[in-house]
């Protein structure tokens, strides 16, 4: 039984990790990024095959892997969002919708369909509290998921940057206005988002030992869910109802069988809409548009 | 205005790569180039596979596979005179579109035949549509118990169904592992895997004697696709089982492997045929160590005719940059299922200019009499419910390579 929490807290941490790099560009742009999910895909593949062709060791594979995600983000900022009219806001939804089946298409027609595997030698170990066996590279994962969302939530409520981009989130005009460059605040959080996703896919295809090309599609609109469940734009909210999801869903194929596991997320998704639009732990975006 | 275009054209755009997303188009081999009979009308044989999706690897190469056969029998003056075509359609491995391919290939493309498709889930939906438009279906690789059965007269399956296979390949497991305690895993999203995982190894086991079940009636089960088994590991573990008996794919069979590698369960471990990949042990490594699993295909079989076969595979295989040029249990049961089906057009004077429902009797009623031939895999005989009754390998990963268990 504690093990099995111990497996969903871990699962969930992964969730919640993704949730998170939706709900920053939600939060500060209010459009839904759906290349995301993608952008963790090809963070991983980069990891893997930075490790594999050019032998780098983990940690700059990482970094790597990070920084041409973030490049990802960039394009996608300069190809899905600038050109794209803003003010009907399925727009950017679908431009960023069809960056992602580039992407994956990309990625399946390279390297193809089957799963890239991350060498064995690579793999971290994992520790025993008592009888309760603990993955380290996804207590990493964990710890990271909470590192963001704390660092995320004091960069936005903190700093200068995060003051622009709230006054970005209110009202992209006035923000104008009052001297703020709002390019710059639009590129910068594609940017973030997307390099964390890459370091996000690199870890969890650790965690794996493999990363499929169709991971994106899967876990990525299960984080969607996951940050409307949490709240619209609401960091804290991605995290714990990532967390919770992961739990939910374990127990569920645990106890009931795994093919109601994948229902528990949408079913979650639809009790909140309908009981609670703002999300579990509330949002600070105008609800009367979801 | 200029605006409002960019978006429309944006949008186009987009509207197209989501249809290349998603699409399966057919990719029609032209079967006249390079030909000795160049004028005649070709012979059309439709294909359902699987290029994409959950068993492209498998897919990938039963395309080889027909490719060899086309260049062959081209080469050698085609069927009766005409050239022969094979229209490969994608399925990527769902349900929906086999039942659309099926209709399209016998409607619109009017073909003689159609071979595929290719998981037992596929053919339960796509064999009563073709028995319904009366043309013959030959799946060369499903193995689920029953479904040639209930669709007479027009399907037949050129694969032995895994309760044969299994009855067979059992005291093999069972003498080299001395395994007593089951504990049976199940991916209750593929067909064939949650018959073999819920009845047809139950069924077997239970013809052994001192063999336990240790959870019959609450199999563990994942979904194919899923990417954490670690809570499916831990009820493994937990009913202390001395061996797995699991109906699964492979990409999701080496996840769990990996998975049992981490939380230190090393017992052995049973699967059907769809755990016999080689990307079990590319993507499995050491973790799938001592794993077994059934087919009817064995690389290593003395016979010339299938050495001989493996040595043309590999040069198509690499001509066509797949990365793993060694053929399957599933390209050489394409590439016979072919060789009957053009064996039977020959026999039955069949060609280009013949009628269409002419050619589709003759071609229902020589598969349905199949008896003894001799091909790539060994001896094939199709039983009176339209099933292959085969040679049964049980091959184990040993020191990274799939041997034979005896």
């Amino acid at each position: 039984m504690i093990q099995q929490l111990i497996n969903g807290l871990l699962l969930g941490s992964t969730y919640s990790l993704i949730a998170i790099g939706y709900t920053l560009v939600f939060g500060v742009l209010k459009i839904m990024n759906l290349a995301h999910g993608e952008m963790f895909m090809i963070g991983g593949f980069l990891g893997i095959l930075m490790v594999k062709l050019w032998n780098l060791p983990l940690p700059l594979a990482l970094l790597g892997a990070t920084i041409a995600a973030g490049l990802g983000g960039l394009l996608l900022d300069l190809v899905c969002y600038r050109p794209v009219k803003k003010t009907y806001f399925l727009a950017p939804a679908l431009s960023t919708l069809g960056f992602g089946i580039v992407l994956k298409d990309l990625v399946v027609n390279l390297a193809g369909s089957e799963p890239q595997v991350f060498p064995a030698a690579l793999l971290m170990g994992d520790f025993k509290i008592g009888p309760v066996l603990v993955s380290s590279i996804q207590l990493l994962v964990l710890a990271l998921a909470l590192a963001l969302m704390l660092g995320l939530d004091w960069l936005i409520n903190k700093t200068e940057l995060g003051r622009s981009m709230r006054a970005t989130a209110e009202s992209e005009t006035t923000a104008k206005i009052l001297g703020i460059n709002v390019n710059r605040v639009t590129i910068l959080t594609f940017v973030i988002s997307a390099a964390l996703a890459g370091a996000a896919g690199v870890l969890i295809g650790l965690r794996l030992g493999k990363i499929s090309p169709f991971i994106g599609s899967t876990i990525g609109i299960k984080g969607l869910a996951i940050m409307i469940i949490g709240g619209l734009g609401n960091l804290r909210g991605a995290f714990v109802s990532g967390i919770l999801v992961g739990i939910l869903e374990l127990l569920t194929s645990v106890y009931v069988g795994a093919i109601y596991a994948d229902v528990i997320a949408w079913t979650l998704l639809i009790i909140v809409l309908v009981m609670r639009p703002q999300g579990l732990f509330g949002s600070k975006i105008n609800v009367d548009r979801v | 205005m200029k605006k409002v275009s960019y978006i429309f054209a944006g949008l186009m755009v987009i509207l197209m790569l989501s249809l290349a997303g998603c699409s399966s188009a057919p990719e029609k081999q032209d079967g006249n180039k390079g030909t000795s009979s160049k004028n005649a009308e070709p012979v059309k044989i439709g294909v359902l596979t699987g290029l994409t999706g959950k068993g492209a690897d498998w897919g990938k190469k039963q395309k080889v596979a027909l490719e060899m056969v086309q260049e062959e029998i081209n080469a050698a003056g085609g069927i009766n005179g005409s050239p022969v075509e094979f229209l490969i359609n994608d399925t990527a491995g769902d349900n929906q579109q086999s039942v659309i391919l099926t209709r399209r290939l016998a409607t619109e493309e009017n073909v003689m035949a159609i071979l595929g498709p290719y998981f037992s889930g596929e053919c339960e939906v796509a064999f009563p549509q073709a028995n319904e438009l009366k043309v013959p279906i030959i799946s060369a690789t499903s193995g689920k118990p029953g479904i040639s059965e209930s669709n007479r007269p027009w399907s037949f399956r050129n694969s032995m169904t895994d309760d044969k296979m299994i009855d067979a390949a059992l005291p093999l497991f069972l003498k080299a592992t001395s395994a007593k305690r089951f504990a049976l895993v199940v991916d209750m999203k593929d067909a064939i895997s949650k018959s073999f995982g819920t009845a047809v190894l139950p069924a077997s086991l239970k013809k052994q004697s001192g063999v336990t079940i240790l959870n019959e009636k609450e199999p563990i089960t994942y979904n194919t696709g899923d990417i954490d088994f670690s809570s499916q590991v831990t009820r493994i573990k937990q009913l202390k089982p001395d061996a797995v008996g699991i109906g699964g794919l492979y990409q999701e069979g080496a996840s769990v492997a990996t998975e049992m590698q981490r939380q230190g369960l090393k017992i052995p471990v049973i699967g059907n045929v769809g755990m016999y990949a080689e990307a079990l042990i590319t993507q499995g490594s050491s973790a799938v160590e001592g794993w077994v699993a059934l087919s009817n295909f064995w690389p290593d079989s003395p016979s010339s005719r299938t050495q001989d076969f493996i040595k043309r595979f590999k040069d198509a295989a690499s001509k066509a940059g797949l990365e793993n040029p060694m053929p399957d249990s599933f390209a050489a049961s394409m590439y016979d299922t072919a060789m009957i089906t053009i064996d039977i057009m020959k026999r039955e004077k069949i060609n280009g200019q013949t009628p269409v429902e002419e050619a589709r009797e003759k071609i229902k009623n020589g598969w349905a009499s199949v008896k003894d031939y001799q091909g790539v895999m060994g001896m094939t005989t199709i039983n009176d419910v339209g099933d292959g009754i085969k040679e049964v390998y049980s091959l184990i990963v040993k020191n990274g390579k799939w041997e034979r268990l005896q």
